[in-house]
């Protein structure tokens, strides 16, 4: 059954991959205004107490994804029903990103063209890579990553070289108190990147190490660092765009990326930006749809997972169009109803809620879980 | 008939106890596709109603092979005396342009007809007299016996002459192979500066020795197999034992046995039949005509496949990163080699992209181009009446069109192609309105690139995948472009070579082997062989401590 096997440093590389993916885009946090960075910090220690808790969830399965250990905690009907409420909401989060993805396409580049065949196109790629398998997705992640980070380095000379950031627009730190930056951490904050995480529940049995402890230490240091290039990005984007600005931008990494100027010659830059975009929502969105195939194949019992993924991705397409009306629309959903309603619930209560059954039946699970955890060890 | 079937069976299983006995023929394995071939001519043979068996009777057996030929104007019969207890008559059979007339001259009609009976000091009876001659009088060194009418042919067929004498149900086969064929010369598709300078002919025997010569370990292993059920084409594999992995050479052995055909004249058709992926543009096997290179990725545990007819040598399991690869870059120093690598990666990339990235520029990312060179571009294409798109493709194929020419054209016709290219297709096609300047130095960089690509297969998938990234591009700009280029990735990380990743040592990353990969570390550093290929013999190179040494005595 478990054909495929991650190996530490392609979990690592996944992790900071996917949390990166949309989220060095939009400014994160912004409602805080200058303290934008601390809010993500905020938001990045947050993510990894939630993190902790996943990980104590595949402490206790560490054969089986999120969506077959529920089933042995409430039972065969309860718990299908709770792995079809994550399928879908799996589903969800890829239909939203692909939505982000495409209207930001849209509003760019291709003024004129429908968002469907732009969506179209993404989960036509989408699909042949996972056909090849879920491995091949993670290799080219391997290669993708190490473009990502040549890119990353380059434009952090450049905007050093360009001399455009002014330090005392990050100044004074924490001036109007605690209080707004904790009302922007919380509780939007650690649920959009960090506690998406909670994907992970459903890859964490195909982690191929000898140590389980080492997916907690490199879970961990993954999403510290993630949190930490964020942090800094955001910071960096009101260094240069000052914190008003920043705030009311959609793109503020793009706005931001787009002032550097060195000599007349490397200018408009966006473009690497864009180019980072496009992989990191190619990645994003592959990692929710092999997810969501994955939950599809427990609950309806599917043999062959490749059987599943060209039916899904066009589920994907046109959901993605059919979540929001408009783009206003599907913005304010994502701000307003999305992290309340969704995010928190699949994120935080749900998996609490399985951490105390969990804890609750822990005998009479026993016979259930000691033996695969005994042989791991 | 059921007897008549039986026999050429039980012969097959003779002649292979001699065969394994005789040890000039290495393995088993290469004896299975013997046998398959021997079954079939023996039951060609059946058919014909032909005894296998050798006549004692010369000129029935010389009739016998002369019918099975056909009557070939270049079978030589010579029929010649010599003495031993009385006289002899014997003949010598040999197809003409396939034998040394000197070694035929000089070391088997020269000995054989000074033999005379007062040399003997005992009487040698007639039925004895092939065993006498082969070990008295025939200064060779491969005689073999022959038992059977197939294998008397097949001897002829492969260069051999026979020896047969009158009143012996055996002959002999005599290495007396010779013949025209090209010399060792300069290879031409791998030009280096620095290097060796000779290269693979189309004789396999040349080509093992040239191999041989480099490599004088005892592990070194070269094993033949017959391929072609027309042809029967030598095919050899040369691996080291102690550092190539055992399963690797199973598995090749295994492919090449299973190919089953009339003919194989070039490495390439045996390339296509044994790969792991049809549907690709990407080369699965590095292909050379150098030696030194062949020796150098025997070191890493890889296997060279040779064939007779072709200087084209095969070595699989091959990485994409070895096509960017030259064997010059261990000669010359580590920091030009590692700089000529990032170059040659470059080029590819450009060779592949150029095009696309100018059509997406050109048609939806205007505002990326800088504002003066975009008054410049946008000037250009005014009285362009096509749309960026239609002149790539059109100085594209052109510029197809005139390579594929420059190829096959008489050498004095190519100034022509080239005038031709140079003046008409750039120069005119701008003027007339045709193309813009841009685009003809875009197509030109292109072109100029994809020769710098060493490796002419790799090249070649640059040359394709040109195309279907120019139409999509075109289409969807540089989104269409990078998710292109994403699927492109995706498709070599799922390719494999004899089961090894293609795109190793990047994906999956191999810390150790990514210092001789679009960099070369200084060869002093490079200490251990490719991590997944030789998992038995891991160490290359010891720390060399020489200088070390002497600082320590300066200080002492």
């Amino acid at each position: 059954m478990k054909t495929i096997k991650i190996d530490v440093q392609q979990y690592f590389i996944i992790i900071v991959l996917f949390e990166l993916g949309s989220a060095i885009l939009v400014g994160l946090g912004m409602d805080a205004g200058r303290d934008a960075w601390i809010a993500i910090l905020l938001g990045m220690i947050c993510g990894m107490f939630l993190f902790l808790g996943y990980y104590f969830l595949y402490k206790q399965f560490p054969e089986q994804s999120l969506t077959q250990y529920v089933e042995i905690l409430f039972g065969k009907y309860v718990g299908k029903l709770f792995a079809f409420l994550y399928l879908m909401y799996f589903m969800y989060l890829a239909a939203r990103v692909l939505r982000d993805f495409g209207s930001l396409l849209l509003s760019a580049v291709f003024v004129q063209t429908p968002i469907i065949v732009v969506n179209a196109l993404m989960i036509a790629t989408i699909v042949y890579v996972l056909k090849l398998g879920f491995e091949v997705l993670v290799r080219t992640g391997e290669i993708i990553f190490s473009l990502v980070v040549l890119l990353g380095v380059i434009l952090a000379v450049l905007v050093l070289s360009a001399d455009l950031m002014k330090y005392n627009y990050l100044l004074p730190v924490l001036g109007q108190g605690f209080l707004p930056v904790l009302k922007a951490a919380f509780p939007v904050t650690p649920t959009f990147p960090f506690g998406e995480m909670v994907v992970f529940t459903m890859l964490f049995p195909y982690l191929k190490t000898t140590k389980q402890t080492k997916a907690l230490t490199v879970g961990l240091i993954a999403i510290l660092l993630s949190g930490v290039i964020l942090s800094v990005t955001v910071a960096m984007d009101i260094a240069i765009l000052g914190g008003h600005v920043a705030t009311h931008v959609y793109f503020p990494l793009l706005a931001a990326v787009a002032k550097i100027n060195l000599g007349e010659f490397i200018q408009r830059l966006d473009a690497l930006v864009v180019f980072t975009l496009i992989i990191g929502g190619f990645f994003k969105i592959s990692v929710l749809f092999y997810v969501a195939v994955k939950a599809t194949q427990d609950i309806f019992g599917v043999k062959d997972e490749k059987k599943l993924i060209g039916p899904i991705g066009i589920v994907l397409i046109l959901s993605s169009i059919v979540i929001a009306a408009n783009y206003v629309e599907h913005i304010t959903e994502g701000l307003k109803i999305v992290p309340h309603f969704i995010h928190i619930p699949f994120q935080v209560v749900l998996p609490s809620l399985f951490i105390i059954v969990c804890l609750m039946r822990r005998k009479k699970l026993k016979h259930f879980v000691s033996s695969p955890s005994t042989s791991r060890e | 008939m059921r007897n008549r079937r039986k026999r050429p069976i039980i012969k097959t299983h003779k002649k292979l106890t001699d065969m394994l006995a005789d040890k000039k023929l290495d393995d088993p394995s290469s004896l299975r596709s013997k046998i398959i071939s021997m079954e079939t001519s023996s039951k060609q043979v059946i058919t014909k109603k032909v005894a296998g068996e050798l006549s004692p009777v010369l000129h029935v057996m010389v009739d016998r092979v002369k019918n099975l030929l056909g009557e070939p104007m270049d079978l030589i019969v010579r029929e010649f005396e010599f003495e031993l207890e009385h006289k002899v008559t014997a003949t010598l059979l040999f197809l003409e342009e396939m034998n040394d007339p000197q070694i035929l001259n000089e070391f088997i009609l020269a000995p054989l007809m000074s033999l005379s009976s007062h040399k003997q000091s005992s009487p040698v009876p007639v039925d004895h007299a092939l065993h006498y001659i082969k070990q008295n009088a025939l200064a060779l060194g491969r005689v073999l016996d022959v038992e059977t009418e197939d294998e008397l042919v097949e001897g002829l067929l492969a260069g051999f002459s026979v020896l047969l004498v009158e009143g012996n149900t055996k002959g002999l086969k005599l290495g007396t192979t010779g013949g025209k064929v090209r010399g060792i010369e300069e290879p031409s598709s791998e030009v280096v500066i620095r290097g060796p300078k000779d290269s693979f002919t189309e004789s396999i025997k040349t080509n093992i020795s040239l191999i041989r010569r480099r490599v004088r370990s005892k592990d070194i292993r070269v094993e033949k197999f017959i391929i072609g059920e027309v042809t029967h084409t030598d095919v050899a594999i040369v691996y080291l034992e102690n550092i190539a992995n055992p399963l690797l050479i199973n598995e090749i052995k295994e492919r090449i046995e299973e190919v089953k055909t009339d003919g194989l004249l070039e490495s390439g058709q045996l390339e296509e039949f044994i790969q792991d992926e049809t549907v690709t543009v990407f080369p699965q096997f590095l292909n050379t005509e150098r030696p030194d290179v062949v020796i150098g990725n025997l070191l890493e545990g890889r296997v060279g496949i040779i064939i007779n007819g072709t200087p084209f040598v095969l070595i699989a399991p091959a990485q994409f990163i070895q096509f960017f690869q030259s064997s010059e870059d261990y000669y010359m120093r580590y920091d030009i080699s590692t700089f000529l690598r990032l170059l040659r990666f470059s080029v590819f990339i450009i060779s592949l992209i150029a095009p696309s990235i100018y059509i997406a520029l050109t048609t939806f990312h205007q505002a990326m181009i800088p504002t003066t060179l975009l008054f410049g571009i946008a000037a250009q294409r005014e009285g362009v009446p096509f749309p960026a798109i239609a002149e790539a493709l059109v100085m594209e194929i052109t510029f197809e069109i005139l390579r594929e020419a420059g190829i096959r054209m008489p050498r004095a016709v190519g100034v022509a192609v080239s005038i031709v290219g140079a003046l008409v297709l750039g120069q005119a096609a701008v003027q007339a309105g045709l193309v813009s300047p841009a685009m003809v130095i875009v197509v030109g960089i292109t072109a100029v690139a994809s020769f710098a690509i060493p490796s002419f297969a790799v090249a070649t998938s640059a040359r394709l995948l040109r195309f279907p990234l120019m139409l999509i591009s075109s289409i969807f700009g540089f989104y269409g472009l990078t998710l292109a280029l994403i699927v492109i990735i995706a498709h070599l990380t799922s390719l494999r070579s004899f089961g090894y990743p293609y795109l190793s040592p990047f994906a999956p990353i191999q810390t150790e082997d990514l210092k001789d990969s679009l960099f070369r570390f200084p060869i002093k550093k490079l200490f251990k062989r490719p991590e997944k290929l030789s998992k038995r013999n891991q160490t290359r190179t010891r720390p060399y401590s020489v200088k070390k040494k002497r600082e320590e005595e300066t200080t002492r």
